[in-house]
């Protein structure tokens, strides 16, 4: 049995109905392209002469102690550390309790600005 | 930028914020092309599997070239889909020793078939029929009837002139035309 061809309306019928109907990629699928792209984000970055975004990352314990032993090399060393710790205490300690040793130099210290107790850790804080 | 934002820029300006490391651009482009790369593959292919591997090489491709993007020589989408479509042809080649009849049809009596809605079932025979075209006439009637893209686009995919392309489908649309003949009745369509 032959039978007759269909004109342009009816196929579209056809096509209408696979385009309603299209094959859907599946959500997993859909993920590992973007897990691609996250990869390369970087390596595209870089060859672009631009820094890349970089994703945040959480320090290690090991890495903060890193930071931290860094910060006390830069402060001079633990000695120096000690030395500006106690040195925080006292004068605390004076400008809260003045206490009865202190008074005979209250007005020599009260009429001056500044009580300069590490003049010689001045080279650690110099901006040269 | 906020989402909202984004979403109103074309996919070539996302790919320049993609190249210069951010990783939400790539993100709207792939919702954006990656679901209609995926049908057409499928289509193209007649494969699930092989399309995911396709769409995922074109979009590798996409990112690896992002840095050197020229904006205006091409559109993202027309250069995506001339990849996929190429390899297409490259998949297609290597089973060409696959003879035209093994490949699938929808079955009859299929469990659930018979529930589905009639626009699904003419939606998978329209695919079966597809799968029977030449791949040119295949590819020429999927990118004008099925994505929507203007002819110039599809002569720029597929590497033909205009005329080629307006063959192509011309000659796809008869076949399809024969093909589907026979199944009118099964689908309603015996009165057309």
């Amino acid at each position: 049995m032959i039978m007759a061809e269909m004109g342009p309306e009816e196929l579209e019928v056809w096509f209408a109905a696979a385009r309603a109907h299209p094959p859907v990629p599946a959500p997993a699928f859909l993920d590992r392209l973007a897990q691609d792209a996250a990869r390369t984000v970087p390596a595209v970055a870089t060859a672009a002469g631009l820094p890349a975004a970089r994703p945040a990352v959480k320090r290690s314990p090991l890495a903060k102690r890193r930071d931290g032993r860094r910060l006390i090399a830069g402060l001079g060393g633990w000695r120096a550390v000690s030395g500006l710790a106690a040195a925080a205490v006292v004068g605390l300690w004076i400008g809260l309790a003045l206490p009865d040793s202190m008074r005979d130099f209250a007005p020599t210290v009260g009429a001056a600005e500044t009580l300069d107790l590490f003049a010689a850790a001045d080279g650690y804080f110099g901006e040269g | 930028m906020p989402l909202d934002s984004f979403s109103l820029l074309s996919d070539e300006a996302l790919l320049a914020r993609f190249a210069g490391g951010d990783a939400m651009a790539a993100d709207l482009l792939l919702g954006r092309l990656a679901p209609r790369l995926f049908a057409f593959a499928t289509r193209m292919t007649g494969d699930r599997a092989e399309a995911e591997d396709i769409v995922q090489e074109a979009m590798l491709r996409l990112w690896r070239i992002a840095a050197q993007w020229r904006t205006g020589e091409a559109k993202v989408s027309t250069w995506l889909y001339r990849v996929t479509a190429n390899l297409c042809t490259d998949r297609l080649r290597r089973r060409r020793s696959v003879a035209l009849d093994t490949v699938a049809e929808p079955e009859d009596g299929r469990p659930g078939v018979e529930a589905e809605m009639m626009a699904a079932e003419r939606a998978l025979a329209l695919e079966a029929a597809l799968a029977r075209l030449p791949e040119r006439q295949r590819q020429a009637v999927v990118l004008r009837h099925l994505d929507g893209l203007a002819n110039p686009e599809i002569a720029e995919i597929m590497g033909v002139g205009v005329e080629a392309v307006e063959s192509l489908t011309s000659r796809g649309k008869r076949a399809l035309s024969a093909l589907l003949a026979g199944r009118r009745e099964d689908l309603g369509y015996d009165h057309g």
